[in-house]
């Protein structure tokens, strides 16, 4: 089987800071990732390189995605690839409705992947049945992008977007940083129903609470721009009781 | 301009000033005198007039019209003036002196709308004379033409009247906007509002000038002034100056100025989702306009300057 994303020997600089040091990271259609490490440790850079953030500078290594040179990708490409980015911190945009800039991402990315794009009676339909799963008020739909959203609602909205675009890889960069209990299971609920044996996930956190929800397949502890250690679901509850510091040792044995 | 006089026109009263042509029937309600130097209009006292009335401002070559409203006690009348011109020097210039009466209710746009073209020049000068209990909203749209240029003068004259005034200019090419916005609060318990928002493309340049005058003895007056500018080109530019004069306690006024480009972060946020970067940055000027537009009190206006925008 090929994988889906193959990272190889990536080094990633921020203004001139060398933030990633030679990572690598195979993700195989359907599998789920878990990436922890402590702050700084580079992991929401890799995020937003891999979604093509311009000012995140690959200086050396590989990103194939699905066989295609991910790193020759503009933002919108990726997207419509099938690359998808749940952000740490959701951008609000004044004046620009929640429906109108779904449909228009959603017919950007169908129409790319030679679907039929939705008129606007079509997509209403789609959507409320979406937003149902998520335990979404419907005047959410017309209110401006995250404007004023609480930590909440701004993560439903980027898994209801996620729901939207029919992702191939997900990736969830802190997506359940600040959640309460009901929201945090409901953006459970939310990347559960999208689970398929096409479909992977790459999910950044620093709780094993969503990983209560959501199985993972492989989790990797991230320090200092590498992957330092790799585990399966048993290595968040490890890491809760004995944090990082056990791991580095271990890693260096 | 067709939009206005075609049949199916949103519009029941027209008056196409150039040459002084009346497309219009005189009532109890309203009467009209026009001539090749402008119009006198008068609104009975008590008269609603539900059809929007637009006053077509055509240069074709040089026009210089002065336009006289008077607007009785409680009327209600909403009035469009729509600057056209569309020939080479063509050079368009209005004056127009509202009186608006104890109670009375006016919304009122000036939409200066032509092919962009750098020999042509407008100027509207607006005067807006408000009694007790007065309310007009009052809003300007500015597309194309060579050099633009807007005063718009509100005059709060007898207690508790109210004005909300708004500016939108979309620029691109040479094109050169004005904007003086004055508003005189002259009496107690008055309050206004305005706001202004500017998109700026190429080598465009606009200038906004809001200045709010509190005079003494206008106290609990309520005054707040917001200009944004966007500037889509590293060649534009934008001036903004809020002026405010208070000469008097017990009053509230803020103002804000702010002059910004295309939000980065935005816009890679909405091309993560799949959205191209011509249509990203569209919807980011749709968004940023979306007050100026929502402020209109005219909804056929509203409609009419959105698809203008599109084709923008």
């Amino acid at each position: 089987m090929n994988p889906m994303l193959n990272v190889k020997d990536l080094f990633v600089s921020v203004e001139n800071k060398q933030i990633i040091k030679g990572l690598n990271l195979q993700i195989n259609p359907g599998e789920t990732h878990v990436i922890m490490g402590p702050n700084g440790s580079g992991k929401s850079t890799l995020a937003n390189v891999l979604a093509r953030h311009k000012n995140y500078t690959v200086t050396a290594g590989t990103v194939d995605f699905n066989g295609k040179n991910l790193l020759e990708m503009d933002p919108e490409i990726c997207a419509r690839e099938g690359v998808f980015l749940s952000f740490q911190y959701p951008v609000a945009i004044p004046g620009v409705t929640n429906i109108q800039f779904m449909k228009s991402a959603v017919n950007a990315v169908r129409k790319y992947r030679n679907l039929a794009t939705y008129d606007a009676v079509e997509f209403l339909q789609i959507v409320k049945e979406k937003m149902a799963i998520l335990n979404m008020d419907q005047d959410f739909l017309y209110r401006s992008i995250n404007e004023g959203f609480s930590g909440g609602e701004k993560k439903r909205n980027e898994i209801l977007q996620m729901i939207l675009l029919e992702p191939k890889l997900s990736i969830l960069d802190e997506t359940d940083s600040g959640l309460d209990i009901d929201a945090l299971k409901d953006v459970a609920n939310g990347i559960n129903a999208m689970r398929d044996p096409s479909r992977s996930f790459l999910i950044i956190t620093h709780y094993q609470r969503l990983l209560d929800y959501i199985t993972p397949d492989f989790v990797h502890i991230m320090s200092d721009g590498q992957l330092i250690y790799s585990g399966d679901k048993t290595l968040p509850a490890e890491l809760e009781s004995k944090g990082y510091a056990w791991i580095k040792e271990r890693a260096a044995e | 301009m067709s939009m206005f006089l075609s049949s199916g026109s949103p519009f029941t009263y027209v008056w196409h000033e150039n040459g002084g042509q009346t497309i219009a029937e005189n009532s109890r309600q309203l009467t009209c005198k026009v001539s090749i130097d402008g119009l006198t209009l008068d609104i009975a006292a008590d008269a609603i007039i539900a059809e929007p009335i637009i006053l077509i401002n055509s240069a074709a070559a040089n026009n210089k019209s002065q336009n006289k409203i008077n607007i009785g006690r409680n009327a209600q009348v909403s009035i469009i003036e729509y600057m056209m011109a569309d020939d080479n020097d063509s050079n368009n210039n209005v004056a127009s002196s509202y009186n608006c009466g104890e109670g009375a209710q006016l919304k009122h746009c000036i939409l200066q709308h032509s092919a962009t073209n750098a020999t042509i020049t407008q100027q509207s000068i607006i005067n807006i004379m408000q009694q007790t209990n007065s309310v007009v909203h009052s809003n300007i749209f500015s597309f194309g033409g060579g050099t633009n240029r807007i005063a718009l003068n509100l005059s709060l004259e007898g207690e508790n009247a109210e004005c909300h005034a708004s500016s939108l200019a979309y620029t691109n090419a040479t094109e050169i906007q004005d904007v003086l916005l004055k508003i005189d609060h002259k009496q107690p318990n008055c309050t206004s509002t305005s706001l202004a928002r500017n998109v700026l493309k190429d080598k465009s340049v606009t200038d906004f000038i809001g200045r709010i005058v509190v005079h003494p003895g206008a106290k609990k007056t309520l005054a707040d002034l917001q200009i944004k500018n966007l500037l889509c080109s590293p060649k534009a530019q934008a001036t903004n100056k809020p002026e405010l004069e208070i000469f008097n306690d017990d009053v509230r006024c803020s103002h804000g100025s702010s002059t910004g480009q295309i939000d980065e972060l935005a816009l890679f946020y909405m091309r993560s989702r799949g959205i191209g970067v011509e249509e990203a940055t569209e919807m980011l000027i749709a968004g940023f306009i979306q007050p100026a537009i929502d402020s209109c009190s005219i909804p056929e206006i509203a409609k009419f300057v959105r698809n203008l925008i599109q084709g923008r």
